[in-house]
């Protein structure tokens, strides 16, 4: 079809967001719709298209990266869990048992882990931005340990957050723990965080 | 379905929630988006120590996680198939 070529050039714009196939796909019912829409008067049909094809391009790339949603009462469970887990952490970094968590919000266990699961599909808050060298690890450091992990150009499609997360954790070995401290943030937060950087090494480019 | 049966099993190993997290993590990154159908789970406790075997995840994906996996976890093993990981202990 003449607009195939067209619409396989868009779909690079919204590379990685979701999949090719899928892309191409939304594209052509963009083509449809302006189809049924055209009259000749307007000019050239590819450039009456292609607003039509990026439309529909879009909502399927945001539809895409979505979060999941989760319910009220979960989120407000997985909230409470987090709470609980900063507050029975012991000075030796070691954190709480799920049978633990539950006794101290008086919830069985099952609860605790449904809130655990409904916490892992929260999208995260970026972290703030905080330099590597305030991290205590220096470039040299960092360079040897990426090396190591043999992760190659799939590191390249990290923004500098996400690299520098599996640099911490899996480079240098620190425990999300370790990172939370240097960072100002909850284990919890790491733990999306690096969720979030491990999602994004495995997107096909 | 893999990751609630890991978050289950490790309540009753005992696991500190960070370890936890870890190998559920880990086990994510090795099952990644295939069909339930295609694989084999098989969790157990041992004392404190929960593992997790796997078949039917490629070879080539177990060798693409293999440096990521390793950090996640305590022990882990590819061998004729069969991929196990284990945290705790």
């Amino acid at each position: 079809m003449r607009m195939q070529p067209l619409v396989s050039a868009l779909a690079n714009r919204f590379a990685g967001r979701a999949s090719r196939a899928d892309l191409q796909q939304a594209g052509m019912v963009g083509v449809l719709d302006a189809l049924n829409r055209y009259d000749a008067a307007r000019g050239p049909f590819e450039s009456y298209a292609t607003p039509f094809a990026v439309g529909e391009m879009l909502k399927l790339a945001r539809s895409a990266s979505a979060p999941l949603r989760v319910p009220r009462p979960l989120r407000e469970a997985a909230r409470a869990v987090d709470d609980a887990i900063e507050q029975l952490t012991g000075p030796d970094g070691r954190g709480p048992t799920i049978p633990q968590i539950a006794a101290h919000l008086g919830l069985d266990e099952e609860a605790v882990v449904e809130a655990l699961r409904s916490r892992m599909a929260m999208r995260p808050m970026a972290a703030e931005d905080v330099p590597l060298h305030e991290l205590g690890a220096t470039s040299d450091e960092i360079a040897v340990a990426e090396a190591r992990l043999e992760l190659g150009a799939r590191l390249d499609r990290l923004d500098d957050r996400s690299r520098q997360l599996i640099d911490l954790r899996f480079g240098l070995g620190l425990s999300q723990r370790d990172i939370a401290g240097r960072m100002g943030i909850s284990q919890m937060h790491v733990s999306r965080l690096l969720r979030a950087a491990l999602a994004e090494l495995e997107q096909e480019h | 379905m893999a990751v609630p049966l890991v978050l289950g099993l490790a309540s009753r190993a005992g696991l500190p929630v960070e370890r936890v997290d870890e190998v559920a993590m880990a086990v994510e990154m090795l099952v990644g988006e295939r069909a339930e159908h295609d694989l084999r789970l098989v969790l157990r406790v041992e004392g404190a120590v929960l593992t997790v075997a796997m078949e039917g995840i490629p070879a080539e994906r177990v060798e693409r996680q293999r440096s990521l996996v390793l950090e996640l976890t305590d022990r882990f093993d590819a061998d004729g198939g069969t991929v196990e990981v284990s945290a705790g202990g």
